[in-house]
């Protein structure tokens, strides 16, 4: 089995650009959620 | 009582935008060392690079699985029973099921190149595809409804049992697949040896800035469940009060 | 408690009328995709028998939970005072009964579709036995966290089977190892299979009290 170690690129980049999508997408998303609560508890609250 | 409510979301945000700046600069610095900063690795050349992914995805998921658990019996324990505990296992649960799925596709990313194959039947992978279905199943539990009681108690002894089961796992796998070794994909070549100073900063900045991440991230998911589920009994509240025609007892949303 | 569970089983059938022909079709499937001229089915047979055992295990416990459902029996056991733990205890006896009738027939099926010499029964008996006591335990745990649950029927069996990996490695290892003639090596797995399921049986004695007060 020869490996071609020259030629992985595609896949790291793969591994870097799926754990920042992951992790970008959530916080995003967490982000945006809490914004969204925090402003809907202020409302109730007043 | 509304003003304390909004006094105690400040305080317990108070600080938090500092962590989660750091954090992101720390992973965004992790990126540009991992990609473009830190020297070819020897044997691997570039593929290595994976490593400053797979090594904190694959610390945080045990990390957040161990938090879970602690919380569960924090929660279970009559004397700290608290929902903050239950808040906690649940944003962990979450936090570490999306790091082991990052871990086994980074795995299997790095594996392909490097072994020539995307999966190997090889005992910690395997234990790891186990762990993420268990979690899975555990976070599914927590979505069933009932009070924030019943669920608290439920996915407490399910955090557990799940818990308990991941040394059986390993335990009983690595048994397994020591038995048909002579197929195995690893050999000298593939170990990594990180004497680099470059190398080692970089995988100590990873590890330090995912964890940061994660911490910041489990608060503010924390900080979500618990505004959803007051709000959610606040509407219950009106409802019944409605119902029964009395005028609205405007209790506030407290965290 | 056992015997109640058992005594409405026996009356309704639904595990013997239903999960075992489930079971048997299941084998006989099996054989359709595997060539069943070649020599694969009964190098491979402990697996299938296993994995058999478990899908058909899943639907016996989700019987033994809508059996208690639908009998409003929770809310009678909780006022009848019982100790959770020894409810736990009952209902486990109650669904190892059951799953030991179902491997019964099961193993016959087996070792007569796939044409298995039978060896090591000894080990047999005690490696089905001590796996059966680790899928009871750990279904009827699961069984009462997702009770009252909408989507019981599809979160159980994803609950269970990942928990389970341990007793279908293990029990297909006895088995193999018991078949071919090799007991000696089955023992560690047995021992595996005993210490599952002496674990999760303390485990769900200590939860079932509490679940039963708040579930």
């Amino acid at each position: 089995m020869s490996l071609d170690y020259e030629h992985v690129w595609g896949y790291v980049l793969g591994g870097y650009g799926l754990t920042a999508g992951a992790l970008g997408s959530y916080a995003f998303w967490l982000t945006k959620k809490l914004r969204r609560a925090r402003r809907s508890v202020r409302e109730a609250n007043e | 009582m509304s003003k304390q409510a909004s006094g105690r979301a400040q305080t317990v945000n108070a600080g938090r935008p500092w962590l989660g700046l750091t954090a992101f600069a720390g992973v965004s610095a992790t990126f540009v060392m991992g990609l473009v900063v830190a020297p070819k690795d020897e044997q691997q050349r570039d593929a290595y690079r994976l490593l400053y992914m797979h090594v904190p995805a694959a610390w945080l998921a045990y990390l957040a699985f161990t938090v879970t658990a602690i919380a569960s019996a924090l929660y279970l324990v009559p004397r700290t029973r608290h929902l903050r505990w239950d808040y906690l296992a649940g944003a962990s649960g979450e936090l570490g099921v999306m790091f082991t799925a990052l871990m086994l596709a980074g795995g299997s990313l790095w594996g392909k190149p490097v072994w020539g194959q995307w999966w190997a039947w090889e005992a910690r992978l395997t234990t790891t595809a186990i762990l993420l279905f268990l979690y899975l199943g555990y976070l599914a539990l927590r979505r069933i409804g009932g009070s924030p009681q019943q669920r608290a108690t439920r996915s407490a002894i399910a955090g557990l049992i799940a818990f308990i089961d991941v040394p059986i796992v390993h335990f009983s796998v690595s048994w397994w697949a020591t038995l048909h070794q002579e197929g195995s994909v690893f050999n000298d070549k593939m170990q990594l040896h990180i004497r680099d100073g470059v190398m080692q900063f970089t995988l100590l900045l990873a590890v330090a800035s995912f964890t940061l991440l994660y911490v910041w991230m489990c608060m503010r998911r924390m900080e979500l469940l618990a505004l959803d589920e007051g709000l959610a009994e606040r509407e219950l509240q009106l409802a019944i009060d409605e119902r029964s025609n009395r005028p609205a007892t405007t209790n506030p949303v407290t965290v | 408690m056992c015997a109640k569970d058992l005594r409405i089983e026996l009356r309704a059938r639904v595990v013997m009328a239903q999960v075992l022909p489930f079971g048997v079709l299941v084998l006989i499937l099996f054989a359709f995709t595997l060539d069943p001229n070649s020599a694969i089915l009964p190098r491979i047979a402990p697996g299938l028998f296993w994995i058999t055992v478990l899908l058909s295990s899943i639907l016996a416990v989700g019987r033994s939970i809508a059996v208690e459902a639908e009998h409003g029996a929770r809310d009678a056991l909780r006022l009848s005072g019982m100790d959770g733990g020894a409810i736990f205890l009952g209902k486990v006896a109650a669904v190892v009964v059951q799953l030991l009738a179902l491997e019964l027939v099961l193993i016959v099926a087996t070792f007569m579709l796939y044409s298995i010499d039978v060896r090591g029964l000894e080990v047999l008996v005690i490696a089905a036995i001590s796996a059966t006591i680790g899928i009871a335990s750990t279904g009827t745990v699961y069984g009462v966290l997702a009770s009252g649950a909408k989507v019981r029927e599809t979160l159980v069996p994803l609950l269970v089977l990942p928990i389970c990996a341990p007793v279908l490695l293990g029990a297909t290892k006895a088995f193999e190892s018991a078949l071919a003639g090799r007991s000696g090596e089955a023992w560690p797995w047995v021992q595996l299979l005993g210490a599952f399921g002496a674990l999760y049986l303390t485990v769900g004695f200590i939860a079932y009290g509490t679940l039963m007060e708040e579930a």
